[in-house]
């Protein structure tokens, strides 16, 4: 399965009736609006995150479109969750803003030592079994910073238990 | 069909863009810039090519100095390629000539490596590929680096497989024969290599 299928198919066709062309259905997903939940006009999806795979896809963003799951978390929480629950199945961690995110950007992470986040300005890789350095990516760095936090977390509520 | 090494011996710090930067494709944009024709320069390349993908390595070199650069795009109306009817005019309904800060200019900027020379393997015909070359003399992403000398020899591999076992250029994991250790990462593995329809799980260099 290509990217822009896995894409289109955990995510895309729940947003937009697939047409055959995997670079036109991906950028309509992306681009046009979607009816949201709350209602009125069609939306673009201009802000939030998304965690794509083939269990299931979560977005943020409040869509009218069901087979989706909503989350309420932050975009470094819910990555996070994602990379901690790593299965080896692929996923997809992208980021909206208001600017769409071109199709060009879209990437799966296969493996913990080669992580992508997508985004509208590209897509940031990097190693999460590996501690940030001062080149890092902002996505690496607020990513191990709240594992550590978690793992900090962990520790205090298992010695005061 | 030989397996070959090829050297270029570069004058200045080059533009990768991100990509692999892989034999086949600087090959390719010889190939189009001499017919403009994209199946010739996609298929029909002088080098081994098995199921679509082509025995030719990703770009290998040694980065002494890494730096950005800064690019101004402008839509020139001195650019044969592109006809006047789509350029932005003045108020005279004249096409703008000179450089100015008009949002038909756009600055755009690039991370450069440094680096005295590149290097690829393939399997190829090696005196169609030096046919090539010579036409090639700028590389990388936005042309800013020129080649001063392009060395062709008998090279050791086929420009997939890796002394180690380990993956030369993109490779599908359906089609990789070598070292699975690796990391797995979405990439083009064949062109057009900017088409994001073709991207799949790789291993890569």
């Amino acid at each position: 399965m290509t990217t822009l299928e896995f894409f289109n198919n955990y995510f895309g066709r729940h947003l937009v009736a697939p047409t055959g062309n995997s670079v036109a259905d991906a950028t309509r997903a992306l681009s046009s609006g979607h009816q949201m939940a709350k209602g009125g006009g069609p939306q673009r999806i201009a802000s939030g995150w998304a965690v794509i795979s083939e269990e299931v896809s979560t977005i943020q963003f409040k869509l009218a479109a069901t087979g989706l799951r909503y989350s309420d978390q932050t975009r470094y929480e819910a990555w996070l969750d994602a990379l901690e629950s790593f299965s080896g199945k692929p996923v997809m961690l992208v980021e909206f803003d208001k600017k769409p995110v071109p199709v060009a950007n879209l990437f799966r992470t296969h493996d913990l030592r080669a992580v992508q986040v997508c985004s509208p300005g590209g897509a940031e890789l990097f190693d999460f079994t590996k501690e940030p350095t001062l080149l890092s990516g902002k996505a690496h760095k607020v990513l191990w910073k709240l594992k550590l936090e978690r793992q900090k977390d962990v520790f205090k509520s298992s010695t005061s238990a | 069909m030989d397996k070959l090494q090829i050297t270029a011996t570069l004058s200045d710090r080059f533009i990768t863009g991100g990509g692999y930067l892989t034999f086949d494709a600087l090959l390719a944009s010889a190939v189009y810039s001499l017919t403009q024709d994209v199946d010739q320069a996609h298929n029909q390349l002088p080098i081994k090519q098995v199921d679509g993908l082509y025995y030719a390595s990703a770009a290998i070199y040694e980065s002494v100095a890494t730096g950005t650069v800064a690019i101004v795009q402008s839509m020139r109306p001195d650019d044969v390629w592109l006809d006047h009817q789509w350029l932005k005019k003045n108020k005279h309904g004249a096409v703008h000539t000179k450089f100015s800060n008009l949002s038909d200019n756009v600055m755009n900027s690039y991370k450069t490596i440094a680096a005295p020379t590149m290097t690829w393997y393939c399997e190829g015909d090696a005196d169609r590929i030096r046919a090539l070359l010579a036409h090639l003399l700028m590389i990388g992403k936005k042309r800013t680096c020129s080649v001063t000398r392009w060395d062709v020899e008998e090279g050791e591999l086929d420009g997939v497989l890796g002394y180690a076992d380990e993956p030369l250029r993109p490779v599908p994991v359906e089609m990789w024969r070598g070292d699975t250790s690796g990391p797995l990462v979405d990439a083009a593995w064949r062109p057009a290599y900017w088409d994001a329809a073709g991207r799949t799980a790789c291993f890569v260099p």
